[in-house]
């Protein structure tokens, strides 16, 4: 009996603690996600802002019987996936060498995480500027050197491998941030005990540190994947999605069938299908986690 | 050796990301005609920093994006660190319930810009720069709790029966006892939410108005149909970095050691 | 209960009390382009004040930010922005919307005077015997601006065979700009090829100068043509062989630098940017080495901004609008804009003595906007400019057949002019 009073007092002033943050944010965020919601459902339009009467799943329909829908959708994947991997090879390895390293350590990590206070519009004008084709400094420097000038952003089988380095240079830095954190808290005691039995620093590496690492890791990539799948600023300044379709991403495709369409309940219906796949991949990710911990 | 090599490696890696940082602040002060040019300094003038103040208002684009984002962070750290807690130390609504929070943030912003805008308007906060703080509170609220989660994962919870045995309730205990310990992380989980909202760019601009434009919405707006203004851009961007490089020292010192996400045990 | 009363109560003063300020004195609130335009009349602002006690704010943003700011405000109760500056690419959604006061009554009433409005500039802002929706401001019809001094080159001459100049057709100016490509070791063409709105406008002026049209008189789609075909052929092969590296992701900015730095021979581009590059401050290279034509072929597009009233302010904030679009495009003040670089609306602006004689080219300016056609305006155009920007990308890109990116454009244009 008193264990149940204890459990049932825990669980009290858990939800005491929670409320008011689970409130705000019911209030803050709830009211326009079920709106949004609703939007999708319905035969909302710019033209004509009324909810009723609702549709239901017709627009998802419309929407899905697009070949351009299904283009974006996998382009999304594919640019999501790649970045991803990218910033966290890329950080996993700064991270590691950070560590690595005493007096220097505080200059190279205020270099490193300098892209993070970077808005995406600034990031996006600024490459823009770097990459002109003409008379950007990168060509410039190519040229100077004898190679070919590279079409960056206009030539249809490169637009997208452009946006996806351009990304990865300024997302890694916050996930240089979290594996930094997630090394400094590693325990010393497996490490003493791998020298002992002479194991070699890959061997180290491979059996001991990525283990350790991969709740934190795992963490760093539901966040940059949340991130990169809702990529719209980079597309709007450099590409609008050109040349052809070639960097058509889906929040993109979203964006132009809400405002420029004026069609908001097929544009949230995109909105709505992407969330699913962010929610679907993150589910896996977070169960595999809670599985092995 | 592998010392050496990491040195090595971070140069390049610090190469890479500084240099096109570098020939941004070398655009802030070369006149905009020249902006293109391959020369490292043909001209330096400081024209473009001044014109940002005097014909552009980046004053008060800037001190509102300050205003903002610090007020965002005021409001949304209280809450999320009670939230994180009770997700932490008490699995409150289980993981169903971590789940909903961070799926608030998965929904492409262009989704929720029109909604939110209708909501806020009903409540009078368009146009206004409270508004807009409380449009980033609840942006950051969510990001927070679950990075504070984690940082109240890793206090040991043996530090609480400590003191409740000695007669405080599970309040006192959080205040007294798990506050101050997570100290560092809840700073740099501060600072994340202060880089959150100073970056932030479309709510910004559907919800604001001309007084309270923040700094993307300033920098956006230099991208005219008679070409971009790159030379104001280079100059508003080398601004709007600075805080970040004060901040860095404060990072380092305590989002590294405070980021210690509790299941690494 | 009685809480509730006690909130009502508070809420009616709050109320109330909102009411009042409003009634106190009117501010105009504007959305404006961050243009030299908008810059101009900004200046003139006091006066205007001085005049009717009136405030104006304008708050200037890029065009890209713009549309999406401006419809968050018209589909709620009340626009915070009473005095609207409307794109011609918008005057179809937003009158079919219900977004805008029909400005004839208001017109007729105060007796402003339409006549000296150029009548194509009027059409391509919706206007017709019953409503107006906007009243123009500004014009912005593209033409041909080019380089002297290349074309009188004597060796380049030689080269060529035929006489140098700048031809009276589209497929000869192409054949100009691959020869420029080719021997002048400039770019022949300065293009804007990233998809949407760059890409399509600039195209249009191809298809208006081969002859080809996007609908008929009937208002039937007619892209789908041999005309329309041979214009995407020509674009095709000046994206390909007369172009600057990087053409189809360039935009106004990166064509104007090309220009400016003295690496292009042209470009086709709006008329009014003669002045910006024609400047031997900014553009020393180029400076007094240019001039503007009419889009060879004898049509280019042309476009225009135009004013607004929405229809969810106030009344008195529409008679306080009404009386601003009347100031600002009035003569006189439409004369002392243009004497800053404004491109003129209102014919006896252009014919203005002193604006003659401080930009000679001005009279250039009337050919370009008297020949101009215009893009199809109606409900969903923004979006048309995408599906043909995607088109013309594509068949640019090598991606898709000229033939098949302009059957696809056609039937675009046809689905969402059925929508």
């Amino acid at each position: 009996m008193s264990l149940f009073s204890a459990l049932d007092r825990r669980r009290r002033t858990g939800w005491a603690f929670a409320a008011p943050g689970l409130s705000a944010l019911a209030i803050t965020m709830g009211f326009p996600l079920v709106y949004a919601l609703l939007i999708s459902v319905s035969s909302m339009t710019l033209l004509k802002p009324h909810l009723s009467p609702f549709t239901g799943f017709s627009n998802f329909m419309q929407i899905m019987s697009e070949d351009l829908f299904w283009h974006s959708l996998f382009l999304t994947v594919r640019y999501s996936v790649a970045t991803v991997i990218g910033e966290f090879v890329v950080g996993l390895a700064i991270a590691l060498m950070l560590q690595r390293t005493l007096k220097m350590k505080p200059v190279y990590f205020a270099i490193l995480t300098l892209p993070m206070a970077m808005s995406p519009v600034a990031v996006a004008l600024i490459w823009r500027m770097l990459l002109q084709p003409n008379l950007g400094i990168v060509n410039q420097m190519l040229t100077g050197m004898g190679l070919p000038a590279v079409d960056w952003l206009g030539n249809s089988s490169i637009a997208l491998s452009t946006m996806v380095g351009i990304d990865i240079w300024q997302q890694t830095s916050f996930v240089v941030l979290l594996l930094s954190a997630g090394l400094a808290s590693l325990p010393k005691d497996p490490y003493e005990a791998a020298e002992v039995d002479g194991a070699t620093a890959f061997q180290q590496f491979w059996y001991i540190t990525l283990p350790l690492l991969r709740p934190i890791s795992a963490i760093a990539i539901i966040i940059q994947l949340i991130n990169e799948f809702r990529t719209y600023d980079l597309i709007y300044v450099l590409t609008k999605g050109g040349p052809g379709v070639s960097t058509e991403l889906l929040s993109f495709f979203a964006y132009k069938r809400a405002f420029q369409g004026l069609s908001l309940n097929e544009g949230n219906a995109a909105a709505f299908i992407l969330l699913l796949i962010v929610l679907a991949i993150t589910v896996v990710f977070f169960f595999m986690l809670e599985r092995k911990d | 050796m592998r010392k050496i090599v990491s040195h090595i490696g971070l140069i390049f890696f610090c190469t890479v990301v500084l240099l096109p940082i570098l020939w941004v602040f070398r655009t802030s002060l070369v006149p905009e005609h020249m902006s293109y040019s391959s020369q490292i300094l043909p001209e330096l003038t400081f024209d473009n920093y001044v014109a940002l103040f005097t014909t552009k208002r980046f004053g008060i684009n800037y001190l509102n994006s300050v205003l903002v984002a610090c007020g965002s962070v005021m409001l949304a750290l209280p809450l999320a660190c009670t939230t994180g807690y009770a997700f932490a130390r008490f699995k409150t609504s289980g993981a169903a319930g971590r789940f909903t929070v961070l799926a608030t943030q998965m929904l492409p912003p262009v989704a929720l810009a029109l909604p939110t805008f209708m909501f806020y308007r009903t409540i009078h906060m368009t146009n206004s720069l409270p508004g807009l703080m409380l449009v980033y509170a609840a942006l950051n609220l969510p990001f927070l709790t679950w990075i504070l989660m984690g940082f109240f994962e890793a206090v040991p919870s043996d530090l609480e029966g400590a003191a409740m045995t000695d007669g405080a309730n599970a309040w006192g205990a959080f205040w007294r006892i798990v506050l101050p310990v997570a100290a560092p992380g809840i700073a740099a989980a501060a600072v994340l939410g202060f880089i959150l909202s100073w970056n932030e760019f479309l709510f910004a601009l559907i919800l604001g108005g001309p007084r309270t434009a923040t700094v993307p919405v300033a920098l956006a707006s230099l991208q005219t149909s008679n070409g971009v203004e790159i030379a104001k851009v280079s100059a508003g961007v080398s601004l709007a970095i600075l805080p970040l490089m004060i901040a860095s020292r404060f990072i380092q010192r305590y989002l590294v050691q405070g980021l210690s996400f509790g299941s690494v045990k | 209960m009685t809480t509730f009363k006690y909130t009502g109560t508070l809420l009616a003063a709050l109320l109330a009390s909102t009411a009042v300020s409003h009634a106190e004195g009117i501010t105009l609130h504007a959305l404006m382009e961050d243009v030299p335009e908008t810059t101009i009349i900004e200046a003139l602002l006091p006066e205007f004040t001085k005049e009717t006690g009136i405030e104006v704010e304008f708050e200037k943003v890029g065009y890209g930010d713009m549309h999406d700011k401006l419809v968050a405000q018209l589909v709620s109760g009340e626009s915070y922005y009473n005095v609207l500056s409307v794109d011609f690419l918008w005057a179809g959604e937003f009158p079919a919307a219900g977004w805008l006061e029909n400005l004839r009554p208001y017109a007729e009433k105060s007796g402003f005077d339409l006549k000296p409005f150029i009548p194509s500039m009027l059409d391509l802002l919706g206007s017709t015997e019953e409503a107006m929706p906007i009243l123009p401001m500004y014009n912005y019809s593209m033409g041909v601006i080019y380089r002297t001094d290349l074309l009188a080159d004597e060796k380049l001459a030689k080269a060529y065979g035929k006489k140098l100049e700048m031809p009276g057709s589209l497929a000869e100016y192409v054949e100009l700009a691959k020869f420029m490509k080719a021997n002048a070791g400039v770019s022949g063409s300065a293009m804007q090829g990233q998809r949407g709105d760059p890409n399509s406008m600039e195209f249009s002026n191809y298809l208006f100068s081969a002859g080809g049209d996007y609908l008929d008189a009937d208002g039937k789609v007619a892209l789908n043509s041999d005309a329309g075909v041979a214009a995407l052929d020509i674009y095709v092969d000046a994206i390909k062989n007369a172009a600057q590296t990087g053409a189809l992701s360039a935009t106004l900015d990166d064509t104007m630098r090309l220009m400016c730095s003295g690496e292009a021979f042209s470009m086709v581009t709006y008329w009014w940017m003669l002045p910006q590059l024609d400047n031997a401050e900014t553009c020393p290279k180029v400076a007094g080495k240019l001039a503007l034509d009419v889009m060879p072929g004898g049509h280019g597009e042309s476009g225009g901004w135009g004013w607004g009233i929405p229809t969810n302010v106030s009344p008195e904030a529409k008679e306080a609008a009404w009386k601003f679009i009347t100031w600002v495009q009035g003569k006189k003040i439409a004369v002392k804009r243009a004497m800053e670089g404004h491109a003129p609306v209102r014919s006896d602006v252009f014919e203005d003595e002193g604006v003659l004689a401080k930009y000679p080219f001005y009279s250039h300016g009337l050919d370009v906007v008297a020949s101009g056609k215009s893009f199809p305006i109606f409900t969903y155009t923004a979006q048309y400019e995408d599906v043909l920007g995607t088109q013309v990308s594509l068949a640019a890109s090598g991606d898709a057949t000229t033939k098949d990116a302009i059957a696809a454009a056609a039937k675009g244009l046809d689905e969402l002019l059925a929508k």
